[in-house]
């Protein structure tokens, strides 16, 4: 089976929770939350006028998107974007006025679109490069990570680092019936690269068919939890992701990787 | 008519998520769109809905007439007015 190579040489993270790297850390080590609840990200480097549009899970992740950006770094040859669910609360309101029959917000429905963030970022970051926005239910965090892979592996972005930011919130009222992961991360940062920098984590993957075929995903804590706490505890070698029909193996380089 | 405009400022700040911004802050003379407070195309068809659903207002998306009631929180009082004199 083929593994393709990729290293992380930064990350943020951000949930109303905890929001500094060493809350992470220690997250990511098994302590307990201390309870200080309600942090909010603030974007001073977006036009307040650009601003009000986010909904608070756009906010976060801008914010996390924003702390692997800066002019000491070069600018990233593509940005991924990636939800499950994107803005669901919006859509589901849309729904319930459509189903009303009234009006539709015309600002609400411009910021459902599964780029609309992807378009914040772009205009608030004066951002030029590609940005892509990826859904692809249970594979959602691979498909992106595929994606940053592909964008890397392109001729035409040699020694270049990709940004991934992933982003979702807990399905809302009606839909809250198929919430089947808790998931702490609102929102997640990733700077990926082809070639391991000092500090990066080198990683593999490769993707293999799901052991017992299409049965139905049931992990207890999302992916983009699993994925981080894989990335920050030092006793983590090895995670396997399942998605839809499809294994995800993901293996830290510095030991023997299969 | 002071009223109305005050009114309407706040319209205008509820319908469009216009955070850290008051009624005091919005001049009923200078221009709503791009310059003055900097409102974009999708404000202008937020605020074409809101004027519907607060006065039963109905207006003809970038005709030269909405144009012009749209100008500044002064026409847009006058549009109003009209509307409820009639």
């Amino acid at each position: 089976m083929d593994s393709f190579q990729i290293a992380i040489s930064d990350w943020a993270a951000f949930s109303p929770q905890r929001m500094q790297r060493d809350q992470w850390l220690s997250w990511a080590e098994g302590s307990a939350s201390s309870e200080q609840a309600g942090y909010k990200p603030e974007l001073p480097w977006v036009n307040a006028m650009l601003r009000r549009r986010l909904s608070p899970m756009g906010r976060a992740a801008l914010w996390a998107a924003g702390q692997l950006l800066d002019e000491q770094r070069p600018e990233p040859v593509a940005t991924v974007f990636a939800s499950r669910h994107g803005e669901v609360g919006r859509t589901v309101k849309l729904m319930r006025e459509l189903a009303a029959q009234a009006p539709l917000s015309p600002a609400s429905f411009s910021l459902s679109v599964h780029n609309a963030i992807g378009g914040i970022h772009s205009i608030a970051n004066k951002v030029l490069s590609p940005i892509t926005a990826i859904s692809a239910g249970p594979d959602t965090l691979c498909a992106a990570l595929l994606e940053a892979y592909a964008q890397l592996a392109s001729p035409a972005h040699p020694g270049g680092e990709v940004l991934c930011v992933f982003y979702d919130d807990p399905l809302p009222e009606p839909l809250d019936e198929f919430n089947r992961e808790t998931a702490e991360v609102q929102a997640l940062a990733l700077r990926l690269a082809l070639t391991d920098t000092p500090g990066a984590v080198p990683l593999s993957f490769s993707l293999g068919e799901a052991p017992g075929g299409g049965a139905e995903v049931r992990d207890e804590s999302a992916q983009v939890d699993r994925f981080l706490r894989f990335l920050l505890n030092g006793n983590e070698r090895v995670l396997n992701l399942k998605g839809d029909r499809r294994l995800w193996q993901w293996c830290k380089r510095a030991r023997a990787c299969p | 008519m002071n009223e109305l405009k005050t009114e309407l400022k706040q319209l205008v700040i509820d319908a469009l998520d216009l955070e850290d911004v008051t009624v005091d802050d919005i001049d009923s003379s200078e221009p709503l769109f791009i310059d003055g407070l900097g409102l974009d195309s999708i404000d202008a068809l937020e605020l074409g809905l809101a004027l519907q659903k607060c006065y039963g207002i109905k207006l003809t998306a970038d005709s030269e007439e909405t144009r012009k009631h749209f100008a500044s929180i002064d026409s847009l009082a006058e549009l109003v007015a009209s509307h409820k004199n009639a």
